[in-house]
């Protein structure tokens, strides 16, 4: 016979601007949620509130296991997927959409330019010899192990919105996701366009506005290094 | 209300200098505080500028290249001042090398924050308050080498200064 669980409430401030309304500007809003009888990650918390206490809170979410990048959102400071980061101990929560990113409504951030740097990068094999095999281009398994730590990489885009760089120039740098996608392709041995991908890059902006900062590393739900993949997307830019 | 109006002014001062680049007037302001009178679905198009196609240009590579050289060059340099002390030929690298290294740092920030599309007036302002900064630091690091006591030593006096006899 369990003993009725002891409840365990938590303050929930939450960032809320309704597209409806303009003009007004974006606020706090508490919910004081018991979080002693849900799961134990921020989403179990977001979905416990637009249940019981305010459908109107708006987020985006889809496989709550962190493979799809969805619940992408800012706890406590800190970027992660909702679904897996866990509740934390402090009495307050604050949960705040993507960094410097437009909002479209509470907590949902608009990521189409994102996107559109992400199809900048051309992230598509790219052959410069016409001749198909018969089945499969072949790679070594040497070749395939330099792709690990590149190819998981669900674009959620917590590394781009957490790099103090993407936030003053958004416009022109690329961030470290689309970045580590960009170097995924080129360090591909099927792909034979490198120095061809490079060229797009020969500015002071899409890549050079990088500096080290390292948030990026830190913040990557999936134990990504999208900063280590910059340096090394640099240094084969610096030999062409 | 009020508050709306006073952005919406400063809104179109800053988009003037920001003509150059169309993506950077779309986003250095929300669309949004301006769109109370369209259909969400309109505001949310309003959004999906286009991406920044920057003419690809050689020179970045060659300019960043130059920095990694020099920053690695002043390795052994430094390593040398600390290790062996003031030395002449190392000393008169080290005030090559130094002044170079801090203007390809200060180019960073430069870019960074007063990018030349953005701000073209303080752009241009700062790159050469740079570049005159760091041709006067050459020139000073010459003197130092030729008519003072020499980089290293001149730091290590400085260094020490509140030891030296000299000090107040």
């Amino acid at each position: 016979m369990a003993a009725a669980q002891a409840s365990n409430m938590k303050k929930f401030k939450v960032y809320r601007w309704n597209p409806e309304n303009p003009t007004e500007k974006p606020r706090m809003q508490e919910y004081d949620v018991d979080v002693s009888g849900i799961g134990p990650m921020v989403l179990d918390a977001l979905n416990k509130i637009k249940n019981d206490i305010d459908p109107t809170l708006t987020f985006r979410r889809s496989c709550r296991e962190g493979i799809c990048g969805s619940c992408a959102m800012n706890t406590n400071g800190d970027n992660g997927l909702a679904c897996i980061t866990r509740i934390p101990d402090t009495p307050e929560v604050k949960i705040y959409p993507l960094p410097h990113m437009y909002v479209v409504k509470d907590l949902v951030p608009d990521m189409s330019y994102f996107y559109k740097q992400y199809e900048y990068v051309e992230p598509w094999l790219q052959r410069t010899d016409k001749d198909v095999p018969e089945r499969e281009y072949l790679q070594s398994i040497a070749d395939r192990q330099k792709l690990d730590g590149l190819y998981e990489c669900i674009l959620c885009a917590c590394c781009s919105t957490s790099c103090p760089s993407y936030w003053w120039n958004q416009d022109q740098y690329l961030g470290p996701s689309i970045l580590l996608q960009a170097y995924r392709w080129m360090v591909d041995s099927r792909d034979q366009n490198g120095p061809a991908r490079r060229v797009k890059f020969q500015n002071p902006m899409s890549v050079y506005r990088c500096h080290q900062i390292m948030n990026c590393t830190a913040s990557c739900p999936k134990g990504l290094n999208p900063g280590e993949a910059v340096q090394k997307l640099r240094v084969l830019m610096s030999k062409d | 209300m009020f508050g709306v109006t006073a952005t919406s002014f400063r809104v179109l001062g800053r988009q003037l200098p920001m003509r150059a680049t169309r993506v950077g007037a779309a986003l250095a302001v929300s669309p949004m505080t301006r769109a109370s009178g369209l259909s969400i679905r309109d505001r949310v198009s309003m959004l999906h500028t286009s991406i920044a196609k920057l003419p690809s240009e050689k020179s970045a590579v060659v300019h960043e290249n130059l920095d990694t050289y020099v920053t690695i060059s002043l390795i052994p340099l430094i390593g040398v001042s600390v290790f062996y002390g003031p030395q002449p030929i190392n000393d008169f690298l080290l005030g090559i090398a130094f002044p170079i290294h801090a203007y390809f740092g200060i180019c960073q920030p430069i870019g960074d924050y007063v990018r030349a599309d953005r701000y073209p007036k303080l752009h241009f302002l700062f790159t050469w308050m740079l570049k005159i900064g760091a041709a006067l630091a050459l020139y000073g690091c010459y003197i130092i080498n030729t008519k003072d006591v020499g980089i290293t030593a001149y730091v290590k006096r400085l260094w020490n200064s509140r030891n030296s006899a000299n000090t107040q």
